[in-house]
This record gives structure tokens, C-alpha cells and sequence, in this order.
């Protein structure tokens, strides 16, 4: 435990007091102007400032005492990285370097999309789950899975479950795995369906950058192998082209070409998703990931930026009514628990355990580092969380509702839609509505679902006023559309070949050939199966009669909570076998706030009466209906009643699966603690033998004065007697 | 002031270079001069293909 010497001594001096006093002090006055506002105006800078003083405190003093006294972080044992060294995937990485890496890896859609849907029952709820779910459960699972998986030589959580709970929850784990794998890919695909369909503009960008990510690929292949500054740059440069160029279309005869139905755009995404699986990684899925990266990390600066210069004042309410009524248009049911499923990126993200326990625990240099890495990439996840909520609440809320209920509430024109929202107890006219469609040069923007068009608006609005003025409003949006539907197409790319790999894997067991990644046949059937999977649900989601977003959105967030629920059930197993009871609520008590968040939304989605919330009340209205031969609203024929029901009942049954598997996982985790802590069991941990570590690194971002002066001395050295990574990292002075 | 800003710029350089991946082959360079000395090394143009190839069997996961 010696080896935590560097972030332990930092001594408490009448400054650093002073300064963290203040932190403290400004997070409370930021905390009590947003809890305590009602009726008057509130500027969206407190938000920013609420959850930036409260990461500060989290970072520095929880986020510390969970690597120093729960994890037992010991800098003077070798990671694997520094162990198995092979300058492939085992290679001592820089902190800061891997920070990058990692929250490329986690950061993306979803928390853009959760908190837009969330913003329904007002900011606050929303924001508070977002940063004190973030401190206590999201960067928390990431960091002790960081930690665990290195301690492990990188094993995945779905091997750690099996090591270390058996092979009941392993099989369990592994089975959510790929669910929440199809779910999700299906979710995103009809985000970008909704922001797609019969937008010109924007399906023409978009489908630009299929060519220009393949000119990249061969950019990078043939002409310049490795060179991914300069590709990256020509990359982003001719993508800023084709959303200018995409308002030409707009305007030409060419647009009725890509104004496509969503019914269209789902065949063109899953001829794309098996295209996008089945050739060879330089041609499409590399280049667009090295793009979507350039987009993602100057987009969110951007917005950062923009809401610091503009100080937009929040239009949305702390709390709606539809916080207690739970019956808003956007997703029904009550706030507890359903902001927490439909927030899930941003505050707590099973699916990070997966990018936690695979390629970082690889790359890490130090141990203390897991804080920074770990925690920190989720802080900063959470800030852009943060940001989706500001841009979706600083919109006039009658155009929010508008914009976010389903097409069976608000109808299709802009009378009915004005008239709806009137309904809901919120006004817009049906001139501003066509107004506000006008500015962004887009035919209309009601029932356009799915958070993306949303945030769009708003982050037109933020950036139009810090760059350019109501000129640029409609480039700004189709940039907006444009940057996540990119994002989640790399996701979709990505995440189907990691389930085309899962299954090759699974099916390997049964028959050899399947799992060797050569076999042609094999990579074709399981790309297929996978696409096919994920398609269907996003088939479902675009042709549903109650709209796709708010009846598979829910489903995402409880499959995407249920991984969370594995990955903290293994951790606290961990904790428990090794000797650390006394620490084990740091998990324990996220893992139970977890699995009552997912089990209740998991009954309310079973059990509940009301046909807008419960899957099997839904289906019996319907079946009812279609029994008598009636057609009820929104279904508009006999069939789409027949559709709903077939719905109802693929969803009801798959939230009975994903309820299951939490039981089954948290169970079979119960009966290892009960074992191990009345001594029936002798606990085995699958931990890595510690060796000695011979490399040195600052722990923190900024090194200390300490970490300076050792880098001195290690820099008088001579080279010969020093390990570690080369290429000259610059000096990590300085900037601190 | 003037240093100070080029050393800003050059370590904004090194970042982005770093976590991009450009500066893949000087690290393989350095590792094998450190680890197997005397052996041929790949080209750049091989290198760039291999480790491109290996994500074949790889994928980096992207989250949500």
C-alpha cells in the first residue's frame, strides 16, 4: 500500500482549503438557484456550474478514496501493459493519450439522446440523476471495472463473471451482453431514421460520407499509409462540404432523390450495417471512426463553448407535471423509475464495463491512473449529458412537445400539432411551428422523435448565437443532424461486428469452422443474423402505430441498466471474496438503487394496467379490439392493430428476459457472498500474480510538484536504465 | 511567453498525434530497437497494413 505515496502526501495548506471551501460553496449556491427557481428564469450557466464544482469535489475526494482505500491502487506493481509489453495490444500508454482513447470509446449517442427525452418532466430531475448518478454509480462501475479488469490482464467482464461469480451468471451476462448489443443498435438506427426521413438536406450529407470515408480508406491503404492527421483533416473538410452542399440539394430538383421514407431508410441502413460488417475494416470502418472522433471532440467543444458565450436562460420548467402524473407524451410512466432508464448514458452506462474490461486495462501504465481514466472519462460523458439537457430545455417548450410526441398525438399538420400541444397545457401557434421549420429549411419539424432533431434545434440555437447569427441556423442544425447520425452509424458499424464476433464465438463451441474470422460463409450468416436482428426491431420501431421511440427506448435503458447491474454485481463479488466486506457498499449500494431502478421499470413494463405504460395491457387492448374487428386510434386499420399486438408481445417478453437475467445474475452472485462470508467457500480470485513495476508515471492529469522532480531525476538518468514509452512525450511540466 | 506558447502548440501536437494513432510506427521502431535489436523491421507502408488488419479481428467497441 506504500505506493499510493504520490496523490497521499499533498498536504493541506491554507490555499488549497480555501480553494476547495469555494468550490463547495459555488456548487451550493448553483444547486439551490436550480432546486429552489419556480416561475422565474433561470440561466443555463448554473447547470454547467452545478455539475462542474460537484465532479471537482467528486473527482478529488470520492473518486480518491475509492483507488486508495476500497481498490488498494499500488503503483509500485506492474500493470499488465507494462508486463506483457508486446507493442500491440498489451503497450504502456499515456494517461492523458488514453484518456482520449477511452472517452472515444464511450462517449456518443446516448447521453445526447436521454436527457432530450428526460427534459419531458423538467431539467431538474434529469440533471440531478445525471451528475449524482454519475458520482456515486456511472463513474464509479467504470473505474472499479477498469481497475478489476487490469488486475486481470484485461479480461472482459463476460470472463470475470464467469471466473468469478460461475458459470450460471457468466452465461447470464454473457446473453444480456449481446440483448442490449441488438437493442441498442436498433435504437440508434431509429434515432437516425427519424432525423433522416424525408430531410433532403440531410440523408444527402449523411450518405456523403460514405464516399468519403471510402476515399479516406484509400487514402490511408495506398497513398499515404498512416498519415491520419492529414486524412482526418481532408476527411472533415469535404464533409463541411457536403452539409453546405447538402443545402443546394435542398433547393434543387435533385431533392425529391433523398427525401426518403423511413420505410426506405431502414432497408438503406441494414444493406449498409452488412455492407459496413462484411468488408475489410481500412475501406469504411476505420476512416469514419477517425471522423466521427474529429466530429465528436470538436462538437462537444464546441456546444461547451457556445452555452459559456451565449448564456442561453432555460425555457423549461424544474419540474413539469408530467414528473408526478407520468403521463407525458414523450415516454409514459412515473419519474421513479423511468428517468432513470431513460437517462442511461451520462449516469450509469453498462455497456462502458464492456469498453472498461477490454482495450484500456491494456493500455494503462500506472495503477493510481485508473481514477483518471476511469472516473474521469465518465465525469466528462457526463458534462456532455449535462450540455444535451441544457440545449433541449433552452427551446420554447410548446416546440419541444411539438417536436417529441409521437405522430399519434400530434397528428401531421401544424394545426393539429398546435392544437395538441395546447392539450398538454403548453402553447405554440401553428405559424411559429411552420416558422420554426422555416428557419432550419426543413419541411416540418413535428413528431420528429428521437432527441436527434431536438438537440439539433437547440444546438442551432446555442451555436447561431455565439458563431454566425440566424444566417447559419439551418447549416448549424444539419451539422448537428449530421454529427450524430455519424457517430451512431460508426456505433452500428462497429457494434455489428462485435455481435458478428460473439456469435462466431458461441457458435464456434458447437461447430469449429464458424469461429474461424477467415470462413467467408461464416462471417456472411452471422453478419446477417445480427443485422437481421437489430433490423427487425428498428423495421418495428419505424412502422409502429404508437411510434417506435417511446415503446423500444424504455427497453434500452432497462437492457442497458441490466449490464450495469452484471458489472456492478461482479465488482462487489470481488470485493466481497477479497476480504473488502467492509467496503463493498461503494458497489453494493449502486448496484441495489440499480436493480430497483431496472426491476420496477421491469414490472411497471410487465404488470402495469395502463395500456401506455404496461406491454400486456397494451396487447389486450388491442387484441380486443382486433377480436371485435375495431379499429382504434392511432391504429388507423385493422393490421396495425394486429402490429401492435405483435409488438406488445415481443416487447413484454423481452422485458421478462432482461428481468430474468438481472435475478438470475444477482442470485447466483448472492450465493458466492453467502459461501464465501460463512466460510463454507474458500474464495479463489482469478487476480493476476503482482511483479514488481519498474516504470514511473504521474497518476494524476497534472502532475504534482513531486511527480516534477522524480521526472527530473528519472530524465538525468542515463537512457539505458529507463523503460517506458518513447516517442517523446512532451514534458509534463508546465502545463500544470 | 513565446516559449511557453510553443511548447503549448508542440504538446497540443504531440496529443493529438498520440491519440490518433500517427506516431503507431515510431513506437513500433522504438520498441523493437529496445526489445529484438539487429532485426529487420517492417516498413511503414506494412506496418500501417498490419495493424490496420489486425482490427479486423478486433474492433475497437464504440458505446452508445
Amino acid at each position: 500500500m506504500n505506493a499510493t505515496a504520490t496523490p497521499d502526501t499533498a498536504r493541506w495548506t491554507p490555499g488549497r482549503i480555501a480553494i476547495w471551501a469555494a468550490v463547495a460553496v459555488l456548487g451550493a449556491i448553483a444547486w439551490g438557484i436550480l432546486a429552489l427557481a419556480r416561475g422565474e428564469s433561470v440561466n443555463a450557466v448554473w447547470l454547467v456550474v452545478a455539475a462542474l464544482c460537484s465532479y471537482a469535489i467528486a473527482y478529488r475526494f470520492y473518486a480518491r478514496f475509492i483507488a486508495n482505500r476500497v481498490l488498494g491502487v499500488d503503483d509500485t506493481r506492474a500493470t499488465p501493459a507494462e508486463r506483457l509489453d508486446n507493442d500491440v495490444d498489451f503497450q504502456p500508454t499515456d494517461r492523458r493519450v488514453l484518456f482520449g482513447h477511452h472517452f472515444a470509446a464511450i462517449a456518443g449517442a446516448g447521453p445526447l439522446v436521454g436527457p432530450v427525452l428526460a427534459a419531458q418532466m423538467g431539467y431538474l430531475p434529469g440533471t440531478m440523476w445525471i451528475i449524482f448518478g454519475v458520482i456515486f454509480a456511472g463513474a464509479v462501475q467504470d473505474m472499479v471495472i477498469l481497475f478489476f479488469s487490469m488486475r486481470r490482464d484485461g479480461k472482459s467482464l463476460g470472463q470475470m463473471a464467469r471466473e468469478e461469480i460461475g458459470p450460471i451468471g457468466g452465461a447470464a451476462a454473457l446473453l444480456a451482453v449481446f440483448a442490449i448489443m441488438i437493442i441498442l443498435l436498433a435504437v440508434l438506427a431509429l434515432v437516425v431514421v427519424n432525423a433522416l426521413a424525408d430531410s433532403p438536406w440531410g440523408t444527402f450529407s449523411l450518405a456523403m460520407t460514405i464516399p468519403i470515408a471510402l476515399f479516406m480508406g484509400f487514402y490511408l491503404r495506398v497513398l499515404r499509409p498512416g498519415r491520419v492527421i492529414e486524412t482526418s483533416a481532408i476527411g472533415v473538410g469535404l464533409l463541411l462540404a457536403a452539409i453546405v452542399l447538402g443545402g443546394v440539394i435542398d433547393h434543387s430538383s435533385l431533392a425529391p432523390a433523398f427525401t426518403l421514407s423511413p420505410k426506405t431508410l431502414v432497408v438503406c441502413l441494414v444493406v449498409y450495417g452488412f455492407a459496413a460488417s462484411v468488408l475489410p475494416v481500412w475501406m469504411l470502418l476505420a476512416p469514419r471512426d477517425y471522423l466521427s472522433t474529429f466530429m465528436k471532440v470538436g462538437t462537444i467543444g464546441l456546444l461547451a463553448v457556445g452555452i459559456l458565450f451565449t448564456l442561453p436562460v432555460l425555457e423549461n420548467e424544474a419540474v413539469t407535471k408530467f414528473a408526478s402524473s407520468g403521463k407525458g407524451p414523450v415516454f409514459a410512466g412515473p419519474l421513479f423509475p423511468f428517468v432513470f432508464i431513460i437517462i442511461a448514458c451520462g449516469a450509469l452506462s453498462g455497456f462502458h464495463a464492456l469498453i472498461a474490461s477490454g482495450t484500456t486495462p491494456k493500455l494503462i501504465e500506472k495503477e493510481s491512473q485508473v481514477r483518471m481514466v476511469g472516473y474521469g472519462a465518465m465525469l466528462t460523458e457526463s458534462f456532455v449529458a449535462v450540455m444535451a439537457m441544457v440545449a433541449a430545455s433552452i427551446l420554447d417548450q410548446g416546440l419541444y412537445f411539438a417536436m417529441n410526441s409521437p405522430p399519434g398525438v400530434v397528428g401531421a399538420t401544424v394545426q393539429s400539432a398546435s392544437q395538441a400541444v395546447t392539450n398538454l397545457g403548453f402553447t405554440i401557434t401553428p405559424d411559429q411551428l411552420q416558422a420554426a421549420a422555416q428557419q432550419v429549411e426543413e419541411s416540418t419539424l413535428i413528431a420528429r422523435t428521437g432527441g436527434a432533431p431536438t438537440l439539433a434545434v437547440g444546438m442551432s440555437t446555442i451555436f447561431s448565437g455565439a458563431f454566425g447569427g440566424d444566417a447559419l441556423k439551418a447549416f448549424w442544425y444539419h451539422f448537428a443532424i449530421m454529427f450524430e447520425a455519424l457517430f451512431i452509424l460508426t456505433t452500428v458499424d462497429a457494434g455489428t461486428r462485435v455481435g458478428r464476433f460473439m456469435l462466431q464465438d458461441t457458435l464456434g463451441n458447437v461447430w469449429k469452422p464458424m469461429s474461424r474470422p477467415s470462413w467467408r460463409p461464416g462471417v456472411y450468416a452471422t453478419s446477417a443474423v445480427v443485422v437481421g436482428l437489430w433490423g427487425y426491431f428498428l423495421w418495428v420501431g419505424v412502422t409502429d402505430p404508437l411510434g417506435g421511440i417511446n415503446q423500444l427506448f424504455p427497453l434500452f435503458g432497462i437492457a442497458n441498466q441490466l449490464l450495469a447491474a452484471v458489472a456492478l454485481t461482479v465488482a462487489t463479488t470481488i470485493l466481497v471474496k477479497s476480504g473488502r466486506l467492509k467496503w463493498a457498499w461503494v458497489t453494493a449500494v449502486p448496484l441495489a438503487w440499480d436493480a430497483a431502478v431496472t426491476l420496477s421499470a421491469s414490472w411497471y413494463k410487465i404488470f402495469s394496467g395502463d395500456p401506455l405504460i404496461g406491454f400486456f395491457a397494451q396487447r389486450d387492448k388491442y387484441q380486443q379490439a382486433l377480436d371485435a374487428g375495431k379499429v382504434i386510434p392511432p391504429a388507423k386499420s385493422l393490421d396495425d392493430v394486429g402490429q401492435i399486438v405483435t409488438n406488445s408481445t415481443v416487447d413484454g417478453v423481452l422485458s421478462i428476459l432482461f428481468a430474468a437475467l438481472i435475478i438470475v445474475v444477482i442470485a447466483d452472485a448472492a450465493r458466492i457472498w453467502y459461501q464465501t462470508l460463512s466460510g463454507r467457500r474458500e474464495p479463489v480470485l482469478a487476480e493476476a500474480p503482482a511483479t514488481e513495476s519498474h516504470l514511473w508515471a504521474p497518476s494524476g492529469l497534472f502532475p504534482t510538484a513531486e511527480d516534477r522532480a522524480r521526472q527530473a531525476e528519472l530524465r538525468a538518468e542515463p537512457a539505458g536504465a529507463r523503460r517506458g514509452r518513447g516517442g517523446g512525450a512532451p514534458d509534463d511540466g508546465g502545463d500544470g | 511567453m513565446t516559449a511557453r506558447l510553443r511548447r503549448a502548440v508542440t504538446g497540443a501536437l504531440w496529443y493529438v498525434r498520440e491519440v490518433l494513432g500517427e506516431n503507431a510506427y515510431d513506437h513500433y521502431l522504438a520498441h523493437q530497437r529496445r526489445n529484438h535489436p539487429g532485426e529487420a523491421v517492417l516498413s511503414r507502408r506494412e506496418f500501417e497494413c498490419r495493424r490496420m488488419d489486425a482490427m479486423e479481428v478486433r474492433p475497437g467497441q464504440r458505446c452508445c
